[in-house]
């Protein structure tokens, strides 16, 4: 029988380095969406809750709290990666009290580095 | 002459006003921070896109192309990750949260993080320290410490060297040495080791990219964190830099 792909949603709103990131996840297997801001990313959310959460932190119209705040009201329990450029101790500190399973800095990882993450919680 | 008061003939009073110098050393700070997060974000993009070209069928000229601009924006993010983490030593956003810590796990964690540069440059790896020593300290920035000197190590020790790392304890003390057989740093540049930028003048020659901030990193974390670091360097010899840390109570 065929394992049923795994669904990542990809917050991010630039538009070229999310097709990139689909694309790699997309030639693993995964079954990939994009969510160019954070209301959309909602909505998504709400029609299907992903198996994992890539999320940008800096989104247009909703940021990434907003859509950790949103998670958390509706009590949904799939995992998230931060993928920021902002590495600072607050908003790691913040994203700890919205339970997210990892945080990465986008500019210091490729997909060597963040593959391995997402095995972690994709299992 | 005895010491005391009644000896004192005058004083001199010396007063400098330093509004001014912390005004500028905070906007050079904030200007670093804010100039680092808008570099990241055209360094991820292109970082991304050699690593989809690396994926790439590529004729063995294009791949070395590839991968020198891949190493290169590797160098880049490293640089930049440095400069932040000093900018936010420097506005005091860095603050130890201490939890008793493995030594011995603590090390073997950076170990297998930097594993890749060991292989690369065939180097042996010596590691000795006892199972069950526990430093009371905040192990993210002990890490990086650690790290900054383990890179260092690696980066500067040529092919078929021997990196070693030791840990004793004491009564008072944990120290921990890290020590290699490299290019050692020539006399006349340590006293200029962990300033900011400085790069020894050996390490330029050897075209060992870097940025010259690792060090100082590792020199103002471990004051942060309450120890000490020092080194004694022989060139064509070797390196070995001294953490002294208090002992876990």
């Amino acid at each position: 029988m065929k394992k049923k792909e795994k669904h990542v949603l990809i917050a991010e709103d630039n538009i070229f380095l999310g097709e990139m990131i689909k694309k790699v996840l997309t030639s693993r297997g995964m079954r990939v969406s994009i969510a160019r801001d954070g209301k959309e990313a909602i909505s998504l959310i709400d029609t299907a809750p992903p198996d994992l959460l890539l999320l940008d932190l800096l989104l247009p119209h909703v940021d990434g709290y907003g859509v950790l705040q949103h998670r958390k009201q509706k009590k949904l329990t799939f995992p998230v990666i931060v993928c920021s450029n902002l590495s600072d101790k607050t908003n790691r500190d913040r994203c700890k009290e919205f339970d997210v399973n990892a945080y990465v800095v986008k500019s210091d990882m490729d997909d060597a580095q963040l593959w391995p993450i997402m095995q972690k919680y994709l299992k | 002459m005895e010491e005391g008061p009644e000896n004192v003939a005058f004083f001199v009073f010396i007063h400098a006003d330093i509004t001014d110098r912390k005004k500028a050393d905070a906007a050079k700070t904030e200007f670093v921070s804010l100039a680092s997060h808008q570099l990241r974000t055209p360094l991820t993009e292109i970082r991304w896109a050699l690593s989809s070209l690396e994926r790439e069928q590529l004729s063995k000229e294009q791949r070395e192309t590839v991968e020198t601009a891949h190493a290169a924006s590797n160098h880049m993010a490293e640089t930049i990750k440095a400069m932040l983490t000093i900018s936010h030593i420097e506005t005091g956003e860095v603050t130890p949260e201490p939890a008793d810590i493995n030594i011995l796990a603590m090390i073997t964690d950076v170990s297998r993080l930097h594993a890749m540069e060991q292989k690369k440059n065939s180097l042996v790896l010596d590691l000795r320290c006892a199972k069950n020593i526990l430093i009371r300290t905040d192990e993210q920035l002990f890490k990086e410490v650690l790290s900054n000197l383990l890179i260092n190590a690696y980066k500067y020790t040529p092919n078929g060297g021997k990196v070693g790392i030791s840990v004793q304890q004491d009564n008072d003390h944990i120290k921990i040495d890290i020590s290699d057989t490299g290019y050692g740093i020539p006399h006349q540049d340590q006293k200029k080791i962990g300033q900011k930028f400085f790069r020894a003048s050996n390490a330029e020659d050897k075209q060992q990219e870097g940025s010259g901030l690792g060090l100082h990193i590792a020199y103002s974390l471990i004051r942060l964190l309450g120890g000490t670091l020092s080194f004694t360097s022989e060139e064509n010899k070797g390196t070995t830099f001294t953490l002294l840390f208090p002992r876990a109570v």
